[in-house]
């Protein structure tokens, strides 16, 4: 039997949430200058359950000027002190690992089981493993002849904007501020309007471990808050994982300040099923039927969604109908049962985005196997954003093969053989992520390295390990998140060229 | 996504779709897409609708707590005549 946690507000509650949040700025609760506030809604069954600090360009320079103030003593911390402090954060995190995913789940609305399995031991482990590679990153020197050398020092960028989304709250801002504060810098984080207090309920429990000014929180809407941190002078960097138009505005706003940017940005990931994979009913099918059911997990908000699934012809039929039924066996239900396989959307505007595109799928021929409409839970849940999972079959020039749903929601097509499955897998604007199912290791291989994306899991899904690197090709970003690569795009390089001759060159 | 005129830098890997002209609006909103998405998308009548929400991104309705939400439909036989020889604006011509 599963366990139901009491919701937050509800007498009993591990995690609490306050009923307002003000920004996080300069190590306190600072209110926003325009006094105004939004409501914030749970997923899970549509109630406001408190008010955010609606932010304002004010808020932007003084979250700035904090963390000015705080960038030269944070970037001189020692390297062994930084790295402590990240592994501080990741033991408070583990001794509350419970209440943090309850703070999750109650404001995204997916299911505990996932919180509590994946998102914060992940964030958790993202702390200890940047800990980790911070400690053992050194410069380079490079001897150019007999009397010079050249030094390569790492050094913080200074300031940094990072802009969050709403799909994994507290584990999206972890991959950016790991990296950030381990190379030593200052960060002016927005969190997601759609999720803008699990980030404060964290903070809150790590308040007294970092240095006030070093890492502000600042929430409001992306026109009103995003959009003078990306386009201010004052930052030396700005990273960003959301929708694919935001990421290109942003780049517009790093060219005029001639500042890098990492972005991590949508995806219609492919998951491919070779004929091999059916050779037996053993565990290694059952593997890849739950590998065709992640596209479920986190409610298929996630940039890598296996959204198209790609099954070879002579195992079709037989793969479909398995996959179907194993997907018919998800659980769906509230999000604060630990039986509980999916939960809800994240806000109401995406499930009305993913009923959209379920009408769009039917108007364009797809077959419509499973699922295709609203959930109503009933009693309390009845005003959450349910959507049911939802199997299409079709063809990959259909829109819901081609576009970024961010549902339970997948697209079904066969192809015939090896260089079928490459050209359909790669006809595709994105190139974040992929998966390759096979029992045979020359497939693999050749798959994996034909396929255009950042991430091609094989023989696996929806693994998000810290030192395996995540990015995208293509139109899905630039840079490699949860890797120690990510240190260097919060670094600058500093060269000291240096002479140890007392001879003049003789030039002049 | 909804933009300030000139927020968005347009240009020759972007389609021109058309102007909209909305109540209580001087001037008509220009709506595009990108060149490579339109492939995708030209087969299909879209309307910009407005849901309650939250926006996304940087788009101007989500202070306003709604989210502009775009709805599709295949283009009828007699409108894809039409469409089908048209030429397609890029913002290369942007003046």
């Amino acid at each position: 039997m599963g366990k139901i946690f009491v919701a937050p507000g509800q007498p009993g509650a591990i995690a609490v949430y306050k009923s307002r949040y003000d920004h996080w700025i300069n190590g306190e609760f600072v209110a926003p200058s325009s006094g105004q506030y939004f409501e914030n809604v749970s997923p899970v069954n549509g109630k406001v359950f408190c008010e955010v600090a609606r932010g304002n360009a004010a808020d932007v320079e003084l979250a700035l000027d904090a963390a000015h103030a705080a960038a030269r003593a944070w970037g001189k911390t020692s390297v062994t002190d930084r790295s402590n402090i990240l592994l501080k954060i990741a033991d408070r995190m583990e001794a509350n690992l419970e209440s943090l995913a309850l703070a999750e789940t109650w404001e995204n609305g997916k299911p505990i089981r996932e919180t509590m399995a994946a998102d914060l031991p992940l964030a958790i482990d993202h702390f200890r493993y940047f800990a980790g590679a911070l400690r053992a990153q050194e410069g380079t020197l490079g001897e150019i002849n007999d009397d010079t050398v050249a030094y390569h020092y790492h050094e913080p960028l200074g300031v940094v904007a990072q802009i969050i989304p709403w799909n994994f709250p507290i584990l999206m801002a972890v991959w950016k501020l790991a990296p950030a504060l381990a190379a030593g810098n200052c960060i002016i984080l927005k969190p997601a309007e759609q999720t803008p207090v699990s980030i404060h309920f964290w903070m809150d429990l790590i308040k007294d471990l970092l240095p006030p000014g070093v890492l502000n929180i600042i929430n409001g809407f992306g026109v009103e808050v995003g959009k003078p941190l990306a386009s201010s002078r004052r930052i030396a960097k700005v990273a960003f994982t959301g929708e694919t138009t935001t990421g290109r505005l942003i780049m517009q706003y790093a060219a005029e300040n001639i500042i890098p940017v990492t972005l991590e940005l949508g995806g219609k990931s492919a998951n491919i099923f070779f004929r091999d994979v059916a050779e037996a009913d053993d565990d290694f099918y059952d593997k890849a039927l739950e590998g065709f059911t992640m596209f479920n997990l986190n409610q298929g908000e996630v940039c890598t969604c296996p959204s198209r699934a790609l099954i070879d012809a002579p195992i079709y039929d037989k793969f479909l109908a398995d996959a179907t039924a194993r997907t018919k066996a998800v659980i769906q239900g509230n999000p604060l049962d630990t039986d509980t396989m999916i939960g809800a959307q994240a806000s109401n505007d995406q499930l009305q985005k993913i009923l959209s595109y379920i009408d769009i799928g039917k108007a364009e021929g797809a077959r419509l196997v499973m699922g295709g409409e609203r959930v109503d839970l009933g009693g309390d849940l009845s005003g959450g954003f349910y959507m049911a999972p939802t199997i299409f079959e079709g063809n990959n020039s259909m829109r819901i093969f081609q576009e970024e749903i961010f549902g339970p929601v997948v697209s079904v097509a066969k192809f015939d053989g090896f260089d079928d499955a490459m050209k359909i897998a790669n006809d595709t604007l994105y190139g974040l992520g992929a998966g390759v199912w096979t029992r045979d290791i020359n497939t693999a291989y050749r798959a994996g390295r034909e396929i255009q994306a950042g991430r091609v899991w094989t023989n696996c899904y929806h693994d998000y390990a810290a030192h395996a690197a995540f990015g995208g090709y293509k139109s899905s970003g630039i840079g490699r998140e949860t890797h120690k690569m990510m240190l260097d795009h919060y670094q600058q390089t500093k060269n000291l060229l240096v002479s140890y001759s007392p001879k003049k060159l003789g030039f002049f | 996504m909804c933009y300030l005129a000139g927020e968005f830098r347009v240009g020759g890997s972007d389609v021109f779709l058309g102007n909209l002209v909305v109540d209580q609006i001087a001037e008509p909103i220009k709506v595009w897409i990108s060149l490579p998405q339109f492939e995708y998308w030209k087969h299909t009548h879209l309307t910009i609708d407005l849901v309650p929400g939250r926006g996304a991104g940087f788009s101007l309705e989500a202070p306003e707590g709604f989210r502009f939400l775009i709805r599709s439909r295949l283009f009828t036989d007699e409108e894809w005549a039409l469409l089908e020889n048209s030429p397609v604006l890029t913002g290369a011509y942007e003046g």
